[in-house]
């Protein structure tokens, strides 16, 4: 009866483990009106970053613009990144989010909370390993 | 009666809003892939990967020119979260 009472529109993910460690990923289709699209990728949930991350190759596959270069700093050196904004279909809805689109590939795609967790209320459940993500 | 059919109603939707790929994804073994790595993924399962996605996309819209993969890159080396 549980599942009864869920939220019909609750989508839920699970957790995913590459090389021990397991990570919340999440399906983003990213809604692009070149040859690629529409995109579907597989993002980490990164509830630490302020903006999602793109890496270098992906960004070109999905045709993003060089705007104006920032960096980011850290213990890893700096590395550069263009801001861009891409319609993108997360949980079964349809919004904008701000990507930071990287110059190297050195990360992996990061899921962040600028225009993502103002949509939604998203309940991590690590003993489960699963994330749900419902719409406000 | 009728709550039978929103039951009914109600699974057959939340099978639609299941990707094929992301089925395909949660049921891959990525630890053999390695670090860096992209994976496409198809309907069917992994189609491909590599490190020239370029390329694996391209061979995939010409063997599929109506569909789309689903990407995933594994994470580098020295990528940490914390």
């Amino acid at each position: 009866m549980f599942w009864f009472f869920n939220n019909h529109d609750t989508k839920v993910y699970k957790y995913r483990g590459t090389d021990g460690a397991k990570h919340p990923v999440c399906e983003v289709n990213f809604i692009i009106n070149n040859q690629n699209g529409p995109y579907k990728t597989f993002m980490i949930i990164d509830s630490g970053a302020d903006i999602s991350i793109i890496p270098k190759t992906i960004g070109e596959d999905l045709g993003l613009k060089k705007t104006d270069l920032h960096y980011l700093g850290g213990v890893g050196g700096r590395v550069g990144y263009y801001i861009n904004y891409i319609n993108v279909e997360l949980a079964g809805k349809n919004f904008t989010i701000p990507v930071a689109w990287l110059t190297n590939d050195s990360v992996p795609m990061l899921l962040g909370r600028k225009g993502v967790f103002s949509e939604f209320d998203i309940c991590f459940k690590e003993k489960q390993e699963i994330v749900e993500f419902t719409p406000r | 009666m009728r709550f039978l059919k929103y039951l009914q109603k109600k699974l057959k939707n939340e099978e639609k809003e299941i990707s094929e790929e992301y089925n395909a994804f949660i049921n891959a073994d990525l630890s053999k892939y390695k670090k860096g790595e992209y994976i496409l993924f198809s309907e069917e399962g992994v189609y491909d990967h590599g490190f020239d996605l370029e390329e694996m996309t391209e061979k995939f819209k010409k063997e599929n020119p109506k569909k789309s993969p689903a990407v995933f890159k594994i994470p580098p080396k020295n990528f940490s979260l914390m």
